[in-house]
């Protein structure tokens, strides 16, 4: 073999090691997410932005799921705001948090996303929310009261802080068992589809 | 009165700094890629609808590795000018990608929801950078001379990488 040939096939080798090396000390070792829920039910996972318009589109097969498969899936929401692109999405966390704790998570978040366009920009974001808790039946004093309290805002702080210990870099993202989906394509394309794998005993 | 060995050494000089740049865009733009979960990038790549259903992810999970080689071949200059043609070639490829989810109305703009670093581009404005790019590639790729490259000490030839670069005899 020519010396050029040595050299040419010994640095191509080099190269490839040294690129690899360096994209496998990259790849972080992701921390699992949770498995089963309560009786055996899937956990479904959603990590998501109240801003973000993916997870609006997002949110009509959530739905779609979460009616279709009722008990068999956990459904657990994780805030996840991208403050660096969407300034009003904190806040809208913050409140998903505090119709959390009045047990009307589910129809607050999808008013949120129904409603996307009429807060988003708004003047009065608070105001607005806590009008939303009103149309859902909640407490609207303790509403309003839970808005200002930080330990809402600190529960944020540990969703975002859970995603980053998972890898996330984009909303909405879901995990069904195991498998990470993101964006609102592959939740329509395999999430029913992995619901049901999981579901298998 | 200019020289023409002037005039070569400047364009010498610009193809290295185009290789430079094109090779250190592509290296990080596969790594950045290639370090995060595959999911994130293919939910990019459907955003474009051109590939099958299903087609995606072996994408995601491929096109970065050659993005990655290929950045850090052309930087390295390791078969230089064929790294070039290919990643004249991928750019050709992003700006029609890209150039065709506008004609057909498909909004791109995303809201910056697949996180990434640096500043969100718009299309036009990232179809423009791709231009640039893609000047970058050809520019490398028709420089016959090779100066600080692996080729050029592969091949052992005068003015290898690790020699002094020839003068220019006055």
């Amino acid at each position: 073999m020519s010396r050029a040939a040595v050299r040419r096939i010994g640095s191509g080798a080099a190269l490839a090691a040294v690129l690899i090396g360096a994209v496998s000390v990259g790849r972080r070792n992701e921390a699992e997410p949770a498995l089963r829920g309560p009786g055996g039910a899937v956990v479904f996972v959603e990590y998501s932005d109240y801003e973000c318009p993916a997870c609006r589109k997002a949110s009509g097969t959530v739905k779609a799921i979460l009616d279709h498969f009722g008990a068999k899936v956990q459904w657990v929401h994780k805030n996840f705001p991208l403050e660096r692109v969407h300034p009003f999405a904190r806040a809208a966390a913050i409140s998903a948090v505090c119709a959390e704790r009045q047990g009307k998570l589910r129809p607050y978040h999808e008013l949120l996303y129904d409603r996307q366009d009429q807060w988003v920009g708004s003047g009065d974001v608070s105001g607005k929310f806590v009008k939303y808790a009103e149309d859902l039946g909640m407490d609207k004093k303790a509403f309003g009261a839970c808005l200002k309290d930080p330990a809402s805002a600190l529960s944020v702080d540990k969703d975002v802080e859970e995603g980053r210990r998972l890898d996330i870099h984009s909303t909405p993202t879901f995990f069904i068992g195991r498998h990470r989906l993101a964006g609102s394509q592959q939740l329509l394309y395999d999430g029913s589809r992995l619901i049901e794998q999981e579901s298998r005993p | 009165m200019s020289d023409p060995q002037d005039f070569r050494g400047y364009r010498r000089s610009l193809a290295l700094a185009g290789r430079l740049a094109i090779g250190a865009v592509f290296l990080a733009s596969g790594y950045i890629k290639l370090v995060a979960p595959p999911q994130e990038f293919a939910a990019a790549v459907e955003a474009y609808r051109l590939l099958p259903a299903g087609w995606e992810l072996p994408f995601a999970r491929v096109a970065p590795w050659i993005e990655l080689f290929l950045g850090a071949f052309v930087l390295s200059g390791y078969w230089r000018r064929a790294c070039a043609a290919a990643l004249a070639g991928l750019l050709v490829s992003f700006i029609g990608a890209m150039g065709q989810a506008l004609v057909r109305g498909i909004d791109l703009a995303n809201c910056g929801c697949f996180g990434g670093l640096g500043p969100k581009l718009s299309p036009p404005q990232e179809i423009l950078l791709d231009l640039v790019l893609l000047g970058l590639a050809v520019t490398v790729w028709a420089e016959p001379d090779g100066s600080w490259s692996l080729d050029r000490w592969i091949d052992g030839g005068p003015g290898s990488a690790i020699a002094q670069p020839s003068s220019r005899g006055r």
